[in-house]
């Protein structure tokens, strides 16, 4: 069987930045047998080598994009990435979209690859995770477990199915 | 045009705003006059962090767990300086098995940061590139085998800290845990490919083409007195013939602000001054490992190397000395009877001094009754290289006025990476006073 891997990534001291981190958590009760479902800071390097040999990679992390918080952006890497500055929140090192390039030009990326970006409001320091940001977790549970069940074979997703219809 | 405005120098400014592939925020604002350069700022702007304040109240044991926060790049430096100070506060002498776990960690640490510099950081500046996902491109395997074999660091870090970044096994009096010989020889094979790896390294950087640039500097950096290159222990020494222990620290070095940073810079006896892979590397040539030194002389670098752009060569040497140091340890480990020793509180004042990747850093406790800390000072390697930065950039602004405005730009971000500058642990001090201008 073909190793799958979902990666929650962000800060849990650090507002919405945490949703990488809740997103995971309850995608750990709800995806398919034999899933690894991981909790990272986001430490690029570090993503480079926790999904090397994985066949299907999920990376789960907070974004700002200048949309409405909660919004979702669920992305084929591979299919060509958007601007990756909207993932560049890590102050530390190599961030996700550094580590995504990187891995392109090595040639060492998973070959399917998706980045499951929920837009947050508020990156202060501390634990409380704004209402639009908690109300998207569900949305983005499913949309990865249905991603996992299909093996990664990406159907073309509605927006209102995203991010709902209002 | 008058004469008098033809004789007038033309005036030019070179402004970098953010500057790349340092850790941390900064930038660099200069005015040349001529050939003359007016004014020169090495900004740093990350915010102030007012780590020496909140660890006022703490219990001693929080200090090596508290300081490691400040970098994620060199957290066992921090935890390192502040087991020694808290140790030599309270009469503590750990068995030599834990010294010499402490020095493996501390390679890890070395081998992981400069690794990250050598390729990702700094390599892009003597190849024409931009960064590290343009040299990637066209040099692959190249940064693979620097992501190899910074990965070996990672896993010395994870078997003796616990984790790979900001450890958790490190406490005053040795370990939480102390691994067995077991677990250490399963290290060999990785550690020993990735000596070679540093061996290639080294063969890699030496060919890159550096611009004829010299000063004199004042070294300064720790020496130990057996016979090893120095880490995690030993006494200060200059080039110019200082040698003073970590309790003397604050007679020769002192700290002042400046307008236009948030982090301090350092004098020794009033001037600048120069720490890192560089100084430790011409002050302590002769502490090298055989092979390190034999694999330097074979390149042709020996001291003194003036040239701080050559400073890639002297850091990429020390990963190699660190996965030899690494391998001897462990061919020669015995696991301690005790991972840790107690220590008893007491009213005292305490010093410690490693080798972090950049170079010296410093920390000064003194603790009440009970061991609660009272006050605390850090001084750490980016702060006392930002003096001797700033002149170089000025004077190799001055040397070099003739390049484009585009070019000495680039020049003058590369010099500030030559020091592999970390702004984030230079902006952790306590006194910040804000002017109105």
């Amino acid at each position: 069987m073909n190793k799958a891997l979902v990666i929650g990534i962000g800060n849990t001291l650090r507002g919405d930045d945490a949703v990488g981190h809740l997103v995971s958590e309850e995608v750990k009760g709800a995806c398919p047998t034999g899933t690894i479902v991981l909790q990272k800071t986001g430490n690029g390097l570090d993503l480079l080598e926790t999904w090397k040999g994985a066949d299907l990679v999920i990376v789960v992390d907070a974004i700002r994009s200048g949309n409405t918080a909660g919004k979702i952006h669920f992305l084929d890497v591979n299919k060509g990435g958007p601007e990756w500055d909207l993932f560049g929140y890590s102050t530390h090192s190599v961030s996700l979209g550094e580590a995504i390039e990187l891995g392109k030009a090595l040639g060492t990326l998973p070959p399917k690859l998706f980045v499951c970006g929920i837009e947050g409001r508020s990156f202060e320091l501390g634990m409380s995770v704004s209402a639009q940001v908690k109300e998207a977790i569900p949305r983005a549970v499913k949309l990865i477990v249905e991603t996992l069940e299909r093996r990664g074979h990406a159907r073309s997703i509605p927006d209102e199915e995203l991010n709902g219809t209002d | 045009m008058s004469k008098k405005e033809e004789k007038k120098p033309t005036k030019r400014t070179i402004q970098v705003k953010y500057l790349a592939r340092v850790e941390g925020e900064g930038g660099l604002d200069v005015t040349v006059e001529g050939k003359k350069v007016k004014e020169l700022a090495l900004r740093i702007f990350e915010p102030p962090r007012f780590f020496e304040a909140f660890l006022r109240g703490r219990k001693y044991q929080e200090a090596p767990d508290i300081t490691s926060r400040i970098c994620g790049i060199c957290p066992v430096a921090y935890q390192m300086s502040a087991v020694s100070a808290m140790e030599s506060a309270l009469h503590l002498k750990p068995e030599n098995s834990i010294q010499q776990l402490r020095r493996m960690l501390y390679c890890g640490e070395w081998i992981e940061s400069h690794t990250l510099h050598i390729y990702l950081l700094h390599a892009p500046d003597f190849l024409g590139f931009e960064g590290a996902i343009e040299m990637a491109k066209k040099f692959p395997e190249i940064v693979k085998r620097g992501l190899g074999l910074k990965k070996t660091g990672n896993s010395l870090m994870a078997l003796l800290g616990g984790r790979e970044i900001h450890p958790i096994n490190v406490r005053v009096g040795g370990f939480y845990r102390a691994p067995s010989k077991q677990e250490l020889s399963a290290l060999v094979p990785e550690l020993s490919s990735a000596r070679a790896a540093a061996e290639e390294t080294v063969h890699w950087v030496s060919k890159f083409s550096f611009p004829e640039y010299e000063r004199d500097y004042e070294f300064v950096s720790l020496r130990s007195s057996d016979s090893v290159y120095p880490i995690e222990r030993g006494q200060v020494v200059s080039t110019s013939g200082l040698s003073f222990s970590a309790s003397e620290f604050d007679d020769f070095i002192k700290e002042e602000q400046v307008p236009h940073s948030t982090a301090l810079h350092a004098r020794l006896k009033g001037k600048p001054y120069l720490v890192g892979p560089l100084a430790r590397f011409n002050l302590n040539f002769d502490r090298l490992s055989p092979s390190t030194r034999k694999l330097a002389k074979d390149i042709g670098f020996v001291p003194p190397i003036n040239n701080p752009f050559k400073s890639i060569i002297a850091r990429s040497l020390e990963v190699h000395y660190a996965c030899d140091e690494a391998l001897r340890i462990i061919f020669s480990y015995e696991k301690p009877n005790e991972p840790y020793s107690e220590a008893t509180p007491r009213t005292s004042v305490g010093f410690g001094l490693t080798e972090a990747p950049r170079g010296l850093l410093y920390h000064q406790y003194k603790l009440d009754k009970d061991g609660i800390i009272e006050a605390a000072q850090i001084v750490p390697p980016t702060s006392q290289n930002l003096m001797t930065i700033e002149e170089d950039l000025k004077s190799f602004i001055e040397e070099n006025s003739e390049l484009s405005q585009k070019e000495l730009g680039w020049r003058c971000e590369q010099l500030i990476r030559n020091y592999d500058p970390c702004i984030s642990c230079s902006a952790h001090f306590l006194k910040v006073k804000w002017e109105e201008l």
